[in-house]
């Protein structure tokens, strides 16, 4: 009769309605978090190194199954979320609101009103991270559960080392391929953190953006043979040249005019490196 | 004289009630046709103190005093005694001259508010309003449940009332002031005879005959009363038995709201005004609107110091509003962002656009209908307190210009519930579903960045789109069409990037620009 803490969430789940989850969209994602999705009342976080890197496209399905007869709320978004996309990805667009705030307080301020407002089922927020502390974590969380709501903070990756209340801490890492993005879980319910969870983004956003993918991966690697030779060349002729300074010479997307980033030249250049390696 | 032209119109009215006893146990207060309000200690109440068990206050008139609170009256300060008197006997009394202008205008705002209840409501000088219930009683169910209703809204704006009602608007009067449910028991001296054309020794003459209750009035012969002590007695004691017809004059409900509230002491905190006197004006707005079937869109408070300019704070909602907690909760939040006057004296509250009441239909089944009304209060809230500007939604434009593509709408509550407006359908989300899925960044710029090349890896492109810039006089350095390619950032970022045509620039450096993130 061993006490497990497991089973004491396997009791917690009976309660669903506090406990529902929202599917994120991608089945390698739901297999780890808790009730097998996004948590629909409480704290998400996602830390990022910087934007663009398909943070959004994660977060496309949910957006889509959330403005469906609910609204959705930005708070301070870095950038313009651009209409037309977000309509050609199935979002309804009638149903987002951006809100633009000066100061930190409106910030958390907004969000905690947007969270207890019983139309609006989301809320994506960019604080401002020097000044969110863990109190304003469990702030917005209490409000979140409070409000029915799912809180999604954007948080720059550094934020890893400070302790929040969210209920769920991903860390967001790209890949050499913009269709992937790789996944940590820093942070959840009834489980252990779990590293490196490779999602494929064309899941949601159906369209591949680097259909040459392993070409360029190929490239690569041809591209590092070549450099490893040029420096054992060197080596040889007795001229001691660091690796790093090749490297920012001849790396794989160093092109020294923009004629070089051209799809012709790249297709060339792989049947090169293809012919070198076969 | 008794037989008078009332009598018949009463006659159908009594062959009525055995069809309505069979109906209504209570036939009998079904009948009551008007019901009376009378507000004992209104010369007390109009000074709006707070908390007032503690300390012992005294209404002076003519150095004597009239009215008092408990505390006062505990403390042995009888009614009638001069303020010297008082003094002695408590010297920590506070005491405020009477002051009929101010109860005048309670009273009219009480009046206002009653009339939800009757489109006939009439004041009777000094302390008592009459409202005539019997075309109400289908409404609102019973005259119980009327007085119960109107009790409970004066006592909400700081009155306490008693009712009573009767068949005629004087019995009910006469009834309410003595606070007896007979009206043989009635009191001669609560009656207040002498604003009903008594004179003084008219009066000093019935009590010498030993007549001091209405009861004992009404048993004397009417022909010899009237010999005796003119006819406004026999006509008085007509009215009241409903002998003779009593027309009364009715209030008119105020076509505008705008009304002040004068302070008899100052207010220098924020704090005392959400508490004290904005409530109230709060209070009056809905009753107004309740009365008026309106609902409020903008209004504005006026905070006045003694001497000077007033200070104005205007509000607007997104939809009609009727209850004084949103009205008070939108105006806390903008009240936060002015700078008042030191003392404010006067408060007023104006009512500047209005529109026709809608009710909040609740959906079946929960959803759309009232989450939008929800939406509505919230994006009223967000722009009060961030200013209006802060909350927009995003719309597409039949544009090919991705600067132009989108639209920011400043998000009024009124728009949220609107259908998109219909566009061009040949670029409208038809279209945009279907081929621009995927194509079009999910993070636009404001202004496209300059961006080096070399940390670029393109993967998809190029995709040319004219740049309609120069045809809206938008002065940028820029050629008639961009290429747009869909490129990596070597930071790992999905990147948008445009180049201009390479005739326009110089420099390889200055011709990639980046739009936006696939995000």
């Amino acid at each position: 009769m061993l006490w497990r803490g497991k089973d004491l969430l396997i009791q917690a789940a009976s309660d669903a309605a506090r406990n529902s989850a929202l599917s994120s969209g991608y089945p390698e994602l739901d297999q780890h978090l808790y009730g097998g999705g996004w948590p629909q009342q409480g704290l998400v976080e996602l830390l990022l190194p910087q934007a663009g890197i398909g943070e959004l496209r994660l977060i496309l399905p949910t957006l889509q199954q959330l403005t469906q007869n609910a609204y959705v709320v930005w708070v301070n978004p870095p950038f313009v979320p651009y209409a037309t996309a977000l309509k050609a990805c199935g979002v309804s667009t009638n149903n987002l609101l951006i809100v633009q705030t000066r100061t930190h307080e409106e910030t958390l301020w907004s969000v905690e009103r947007c969270c207890l407002s019983s139309g609006c089922a989301g809320v994506v927020a960019w604080p401002e991270e020097r000044k969110l502390n863990i109190k304003e974590t469990r702030r917005v969380q209490l409000a979140a559960r409070s409000g029915n709501a799912m809180v999604m903070l954007f948080r720059p990756i550094s934020a890893v080392e400070r302790s929040s209340l969210a209920e769920l801490r991903l860390a967001l890492r790209p890949t050499t391929c913009v269709d992937q993005l790789s996944l940590d879980i820093i942070k959840r319910r009834g489980g252990w953190p779990v590293h490196h969870i490779e999602l494929l983004l064309t899941q949601a956003s159906q369209t591949p953006y680097d259909m040459m993918h392993t070409l360029h991966q190929q490239l690569a690697v041809w591209e590092k043979e070549q450099q490893t030779e040029t420096t054992l060349i060197a080596d040889c002729a007795g001229k001691p040249a660091t690796p790093k300074q090749s490297a920012t010479k001849k790396g794989l997307t160093n092109a020294t005019s923009p004629e070089n980033i051209n799809l012709e030249n790249i297709a060339s250049k792989n049947n090169t490196a293809s012919d070198l390696l076969h | 004289m008794n037989h008078s032209t009332t009598t018949p119109p009463r006659a159908p009215q009594a062959g009525k009630h055995p069809t309505q006893v069979s109906k209504h146990s209570s036939a009998h207060i079904s009948s009551h046709q008007w019901l009376a309000l009378y507000f004992p200690a209104l010369a007390l109440e109009v000074f709006q103190l707070q908390d007032t068990s503690q300390v012992q206050v005294v209404i002076e008139e003519q150095k004597r005093v009239s009215h008092m609170n408990e505390a006062a009256s505990s403390a042995g300060i009888l009614p009638g005694c001069t303020l010297a008197t008082a003094h002695s006997i408590s010297p920590h009394l506070t005491y405020y001259e009477r002051s009929p202008s101010q109860e005048q205008e309670r009273l009219m705002d009480l009046a206002q508010a009653l009339y939800r209840y009757s489109s006939m409501v009439s004041l009777e000088q000094p302390d008592c309003i009459v409202l005539e219930i019997k075309g109400s009683l289908k409404l609102w169910g019973s005259a119980e449940i009327i007085s119960q209703d109107a009790l409970a809204l004066c006592a909400d704006m700081g009155f306490q009332g008693v009712t009573r009602q009767a068949q005629t608007p004087q019995a009910a009067i006469a009834l309410a002031r003595a606070q007896t449910h007979r009206l043989f028991n009635v009191p001669l001296h609560v009656l207040k005879l002498l604003n009903q054309g008594f004179t003084q020794r008219n009066l000093e003459r019935l009590s010498n005959m030993g007549v001091y209750t209405l009861g004992q009035l009404i048993q004397l012969p009417t022909a010899g009363l009237g010999k005796r002590f003119g006819q406004c007695l026999t006509q008085y004691l007509g009215r009241l038995q409903g002998k003779l017809p009593d027309p009364r004059q009715g209030i008119h409900p105020a076509e505008y709201f705008s009304r002040q509230h004068h302070l008899f002491k100052p207010i220098r905190n924020k704090e005392v005004l959400l508490q004290g006197p904005m409530p109230y004006l709060a209070k009056q707005l809905e009753h107004w609107l309740i009365g008026r079937q309106q609902g409020c869109i903008s209004l504005s408070w006026r905070f006045a110091p003694f001497k000077g300019e007033a200070t104005a704070l205007s509000i607007r909602f997104g939809k009609g509003k009727q209850r004084h907690q949103d009205i008070l909760k939108l105006s806390a939040l903008k009240l936060e962002g002015i700078e008042l006057p030191i003392e404010v004296l006067t408060v007023g509250l104006d009512m500047t656009v209005g529109q026709p009441w809608l009710g909040n239909n609740q959906d079946l089944f929960g959803s759309t209908t009232s989450s939008t009304l929800a939406v509505g209060e919230l994006v009223d809230e967000l722009n009060a307190r961030l200013g209006s500007n802060a909350c927009y939604s995003v719309r597409t434009q039949p544009q090919h210009c991705p600067e132009y593509a989108w639209q920011g709408v400043p998000c009024l509550s009124k728009k949220l519930t609107d259908s998109e407006p219909i566009t061009d359908p040949i670029a409208t989300a038809v279209r945009s579903a279907g081929q621009l899925q995927g194509r079009r960044p999910l993070w636009l710029f404001h202004q496209p960045q300059p961006i080096h090349p070399a940390d670029l890896l393109l993967l998809q492109g190029p995709e040319r789109l004219s740049n309609r810039m120069a045809d809206m006089g938008i002065d940028t350095p820029s050629a008639d069409h961009r290429d747009y390619y869909i490129a990596r950032h070597t930071q790992g970022a999905l990147c948008w990037v445009y180049s201009m045509p390479r005739d326009t620039v110089t420099t390889a450096s200055e011709r990639w620009f980046l739009h936006g993130y696939f995000g």
